[in-house]
């Protein structure tokens, strides 16, 4: 427990997490998981044209093995408990995307029946706002995150349970 | 005949497999590759400028009460010449549709769409743009004009002294 308590900053445990953060950031595997009309932009991104399996991102049917959750279109209150167990069920580390406007802040959906945003309630690590954003929109998205992952410091330390990860945006 | 069917039910998708492997990849590298969309493609929105470089936003809140989203607020101003403008300016990118409303409303083809479709941020308030992040040094899709330059009541010609304005007419001269 404890931020503080990491391995420390030497040249060995930097190049650990230098090669931790690499293959984390190289196989960001995502949770199947759409919600609205942006997820048809994320299965375009999947598909042959712009083809995410060149970044190492495959999707995953299950949470147990989905490093990232794409929450991708509008969040209703009635889905938010299915989200939040999904989120859950996804072991650390775990990141999350917010793509496109509804996601985001949720866009034209000023009601009182829609989550204004997925930042209320889970940690939103990059925002591709949109509605919906471009299938590159969501690889440059991804690219973000792929840079994020890179500037992590102790993961290694994280993963063998001493101290956690520090990520600085 | 159910048998020359099956025949060719097993010998037609091994023939499409076949074909398919000599065809070019349809896949574009996108960061190395970036595709340019078509001109009128609507992402990023910008402030454009006049060709003499001047803002040309008016602050008529006209953009504003299109946007159905309400993700545009700005606060309007004046100069000492008459000439108005927007003392801030502020475009909520989080909640913004990229319908383009805002830009078929604006009277001075200030406020355009821009085919900028990469947009990432780490913060939700890093959406938010300000005055300063989104004007650009020119005039987007219409470099030339400038709508001082056609109306505008004496801003920077005196009033009815625009090429295509008449003078205007003194009433009493109407009178009987």
């Amino acid at each position: 427990m404890g931020v503080e308590q990491t391995l420390g900053n030497n040249i060995i445990v930097t190049s650990l997490d230098k090669v931790v953060n690499w293959s984390r950031s190289r196989s960001m595997w995502p949770m199947t998981f759409g919600l609205a009309c942006c997820a048809i932009e994320m299965m375009a991104a999947g598909a042959a044209r712009f083809d995410l399996d060149r970044l190492g991102v495959l999707f995953r049917a299950s949470p147990r093995q989905a490093d990232l959750i794409i929450i991708a279109g509008t969040v209703t209150k009635k889905m938010l408990p299915v989200i939040k167990t999904v989120y859950e069920q996804m072991p650390e580390p775990r990141y999350v995307i917010a793509m496109g406007a509804c996601a985001c802040s949720g866009g034209i959906f000023d009601t009182y029946s829609v989550v204004q945003g997925i930042d209320e309630e889970l940690p939103v690590d990059v925002y591709v706002p949109g509605c919906p954003p471009r299938p590159e929109g969501l690889l440059y998205g991804l690219a973000k995150l792929q840079e994020k992952i890179m500037k992590e410091r102790n993961s290694f330390g994280a993963a063998i349970g001493i101290g956690e990860r520090i990520s600085e945006a | 005949m159910p048998f020359w069917r099956d025949i060719k039910g097993t010998v037609q998708p091994f023939w499409v497999t076949l074909r398919n492997m000599f065809r070019k990849p349809v896949t574009v590298q996108y960061p190395e590759q970036k595709q340019v969309p078509p001109p009128r493609y609507r992402a990023r929105i910008v402030l454009t400028r006049d060709p003499d470089g001047g803002e040309r936003c008016v602050a008529c809140y006209l953009c504003s009460a299109a946007c159905p989203v309400d993700c545009i607020s700005m606060q309007s101003a004046e100069l000492p010449n008459g000439r108005r403008y927007a003392a801030w300016f502020r475009i909520n990118f989080a909640r913004c549709i990229y319908c383009g409303l805002c830009a078929e409303a604006c009277p001075t083809w200030a406020i355009q769409m821009s085919p900028d479709y990469e947009f990432g941020k780490y913060a939700a308030i890093d959406m938010v743009y300000e005055k300063e992040a989104l004007l650009v040094d020119h005039g987007g899709k219409d470099t030339e004009y400038n709508y001082y330059r056609h109306a505008g009541i004496g801003v920077v010609n005196p009033r009815g002294g625009n090429e295509d304005e008449e003078p205007p007419v003194d009433v009493r001269t109407n009178l009987p």
